[in-house]
């Protein structure tokens, strides 16, 4: 049976791939990046990379029956389209073994520090598994189930700590002008791109392939609003300044929640919640690796064929020699391996399909 | 033997199409496939070694005299019927009749047919397998001489239990009547309800050897045919030999029979069914069990109970927020106490901390063997509370719950938030309005704990998302299980799920695929409603 998602779905999967784990530590890369009007970036950062939906879809509509890595062997000709697709199933493979490491030290720096590590790798590669065998449309529907609680955790997070807020942090606004901005605004660009490439094999899924500019235009706005939120709301509790040495921002931030006195320390709490955006966005690039791989050596999927690639994953997970490198590293992995597939690569196929159109009229 | 093991796991797991379950061998008599002339020696010799067979012979005078036979099994006969509109009719009221005087072996087939028995439900009955099933299901058969065919009366009656509440799904407001064992009964209570030529009710036999007879209802123009197509087809793939309880056809028509979770809704209450039929889904009636079968099924469903729709729409809300809480407290309540007490003692401030040390100090056993030594306890009061005499029972619970209770925590055996959890867990547990949604609730209510008490949170996150990503997967004939969440309807979520709207804004059915005429109350009819002269 052919997997369909609706419109519906395809925003809440937006939201999911395009937030995933990035409310963890944007904060203090952008702190450390522009300061303290680094917020005011976060949206439009995003929004770059909302274009490159349409390419995206124009180049998919040229051959609707194939996703957009079937397409690029026939549209590139082999000579540059399996280098392509090989290049995607490396730079998201890498992607998505970081995403896993960074699931793992979640768990592993804050909650269980005498858990070893590979307990929980194993374990969030586990569910990664059994999630890429069910399928884009399982996957769709669980983000519709998952999204709504992480962003209500999100929003717990914002109000269980306005009382410490103090507004003060954020001020003068603009101070040192508009310069200090671009390189944070750089920063936020990258985030949007992870979508874009997840675009790649996740169009020929949706029921109305049109409907994506929405969903998409939707998923943008709201994950660009949360994230804005959060990261003025960690800037007021802590300041712009101490923010730089925060772990993660969000992470401080759930550790100084508490429900009267009933509750201290939520972060376990919140982390049950965030381990599901950890596990949407790493299997959104385990899916992406996957196909990458159908798309070279045609297979069926099967457990056994998603079990088999998954070694692959905890590899990379275990290259980090500190949990604090997952950061700088996952930020290195999406300069040099998804910012290029997403916009370079996309703009790529588009001006392919267009040319083959045209020569064929 | 790696082979045997993957046939071994297919077969529990991968649901069965067309295969037969239990095989009947080639040699077992079965009344459906039954061949040869049906005359009263074939039936005879088929049946006469049963004691409650009755077989009674006896003469019609017309222009000759025709030797007749009449077949039944005592126990399933009206004997009121038999003697007084069968036997009397035709051997002493039709004496002298114009239409005797025709009467010979030949013609008294159609003469007794058309002219002497004055009874509704009568027709005339050419092969030996469908004779025998009539009489095997409580209808009389009348054979002529050694002529071939048979006249098959309708004289079923059999002692049954009354329409009584339903004991499972007792209700504050709402009808007192259930469905009983009988078919008839249960097809008559739901005619009653859904007064419309669309309730269609089509019959079918299930079982090799107790040939069960089934009743597939629908209401015409709002089930979804693909839907009534593949479960027809799910119902006649079926074989096996006897079918004792609606159960039976519920694990052989659900899509995924590994799941802990139910795929088929059932109740035995007609109004229930009869709601469930006007929303556009399919009702399995078996012979010989109150509980009915409706298909498809959604998670949403099984939280929900017909007294919701009674009562105003906020207690409704009111209730149901109240049993999803009850849900969510039964299922990870034990395994929130193992992970905190455990593991996460940094989320609790120091006072509660303390006070739960306190407790737990001299407790020999870690939290967790301690919750499951608990939960397990609870499972047994549970289930020796059902099995035992009612008076008996509760004296049990009683002893059980408080006794044992606060003997083990006085004993220094278990901690006394211990106790509270698992009575608070067993109170939330009443909540769940299906009882095998409970089960299932009650089941994973132990890996959960378990996960808990090895890997803390992460272990109840893992268990969480399984749960998760399991009911993303299943499909109740097709349906996705987790509608309308997801795939999301905002307008059906907000309709009936947590919430109920007010019957006002009831105005559309649930989505199920294939599905027409939406409308449950079409504006022509609230405009004809408002018509109507107060």
């Amino acid at each position: 049976m052919k997997e369909r998602v609706s419109g519906r779905q395809a925003t809440y999967v937006a939201m999911g791939v395009l937030l995933g784990t990035v409310f963890l530590p944007i904060a203090q890369v952008l702190a450390a990046s522009s300061g303290r009007d680094a917020w005011m970036v976060v949206l439009p950062g995003y929004l770059v990379s909302f274009p490159f939906v349409y390419l995206a879809l124009y180049a998919y509509l040229k051959a609707p029956e194939k996703d957009l890595l079937q397409s690029a062997r026939r549209l590139l000709g082999p000579w540059l389209g399996y280098p392509l697709i090989l290049f995607f199933a490396a730079g998201t493979a890498w992607f998505s073994g970081l995403l896993l490491r960074q699931g793992g030290e979640l768990f592993a720096r804050s909650l269980m520090q005498e858990t070893p590590l590979s307990v929980f790798l194993i374990g969030i590669l586990l569910m990664e598994v059994l999630i890429v065998y069910s399928g884009l449309e399982v996957f769709a529907r669980g983000n519709e189930i998952i999204m709504l609680p992480i962003l209500l955790s999100l929003l717990l997070l914002v109000l269980f700590n306005i009382p410490k807020a103090e507004l003060g942090y954020l001020k003068p606004y603009l101070y040192n002008g508009l310069s200090p901005l671009y390189k944070g605004f750089f920063v936020t660009v990258t985030y949007g791109f992870e979508y874009i490439v997840f675009l790649w094999i996740f169009l020929p899924v949706v029921n109305k392939p049109h409907e994506v500019i929405r969903s998409s235009l939707k998923g943008y706005l709201i994950v660009g609003l949360v994230l804005t939120g959060l990261t003025v709301m960690t800037y007021c509790v802590f300041s712009p300044e101490e923010t730089v040495r925060l772990y993660y921002g969000a992470l401080s931030l759930a550790r100084m929640s508490e429900v009267g006195n009933l509750f201290h320390g939520m972060e376990a709490f919140f982390i049950v919640f965030w381990l599901g955006a950890n596990l949407i966005k790493a299997s959104a690039f385990f899916f992406c690796a996957y196909h990458a791989i159908q798309a070279v050596i045609p297979f069926r999927r099967s457990l056994f064929s998603v079990a088999l690639f998954s070694p692959v994953l905890l590899a990379v997970a275990y290259l980090p020699q500190h949990g604090g490198d997952i950061v700088s590293m996952l930020n290195v992995a999406d300069r040099c391996f998804i910012v290029p597939l997403g916009s370079a690569g996309t703009l790529l196929l588009a001006a392919a399909a267009y040319l083959r159109t045209r020569r064929r009229r | 033997m790696l082979k045997r093991l993957i046939r071994l796991v297919k077969t529990l797991t991968v649901r069965r199409k067309g295969a037969a379950i239990r095989p009947v061998p080639k040699a077992t008599v079965t009344t459906h496939n039954l061949k040869g002339p049906c005359t009263f020696v074939a039936v005879h010799e088929l049946l006469s070694q049963s004691f409650d067979m009755l077989f009674r012979d006896f003469i019609i005078e017309g222009k000759t005299a025709v030797k007749a036979y009449l077949v039944c099994v005592d126990g399933m006969v009206s004997k009121e019927l038999v003697n007084d509109f069968v036997l009397k009719t035709l051997m002493v009221q039709s004496l002298g009749k114009p239409a005797l005087a025709k009467l010979t072996p030949e013609t008294a087939r159609e003469t007794v047919y058309s002219f002497l028995l004055a009874n509704n439900e009568v027709r005339k009955e050419d092969s030996l397998a469908g004779t025998v099933d009539s009489i095997l299901s409580g209808d009389s058969a009348l054979f002529f001489a050694d002529r071939p065919g048979a006249i098959i009366i309708g004289t079923r009656g059999w002692e049954q239990r009354g329409i009584n509440e339903p004991t499972t799904e007792s209700v504050i407001r709402g009808p007192r009547e259930g469905f009983s064992e009988t078919l008839r009964i249960n097809t008559s209570l739901l005619r009653r309800k859904i007064k419309s030529p669309d309730l269609v009710m089509k019959p079918l036999k299930i079982g090799e050897l107790t040939r069960t007879d089934i009743v597939i209802a629908y209401v015409s123009g709002i089930a979804s045919k693909p839907i009534l197509q593949e479960l027809e087809n799910r119902l006649r793939a079926i074989k096996i030999d006897g079918v004792l309880e609606s159960g039976y056809i519920e694990e052989l028509i659900e899509d995924v029979p590994c799941s802990p979770f139910p795929q088929v809704y059932h109740t035995e209450r007609p109004d229930g069914v009869a709601a469930n039929l006007l929303e556009g889904r399919i009702a399995v009636l078996v012979d010989g069990t109150p509980i009915v079968l409706i298909v498809p099924a959604q998670l949403v469903q099984f939280l929900q109970m017909s007294e919701d729709y009674y009562e105003r729409s906020y207690a409704a809300l009111l209730i149901r927020l109240v049993r999803l809480s009850g849900v969510a407290a039964s299922l990870l309540l034990p395994s929130l106490y193992v992970a905190v007490t455990t593991f996460h003692q940094e989320m609790l401030p120091t006072a509660l901390a303390l006070s739960i040390a306190s407790g737990r100090e001299g407790v020999p056993v870690p939290a967790l063997v301690e919750a499951l030594v608990m939960e397990f306890t609870l499972e047994v009061l549970r289930e020796a509370g059902i099995r035992l005499p009612k008076t008996v029972g509760q004296a049990i619970s009683i002893v059980g719950a408080l006794v044992i209770g606060d003997a083990a925590v006085k004993a220094g055996l278990v901690s006394p938030l211990m106790v509270i959890v698992v009575a608070f867990t067993a109170i939330a547990s009443f909540t769940i309005p299906a009882y095998n949604l409970g089960i299932t609730i009650r089941l994973l209510r132990f890996p959960l704990m378990l996960l808990a008490g090895t890997l803390g949170f992460f272990g109840l996150s893992l268990g969480y998302y399984l749960i998760v990503l399991h009911l993303c997967c299943l499909r109740s004939f097709g349906i996705p299980y987790l509608g309308p969440f997801g795939p999301g309807n905002l307008y059906d979520l907000l309709k009936d799920t947590f919430f109920r709207a007010p019957w006002w804004a009831l105005r559309t059915r649930p989505r199920l695929p294939g599905k027409k005429d939406r409308a449950f109350s079409s504006s022509g009819s609230i405009k004809a409603l408002e018509d109507e002269p107060s």
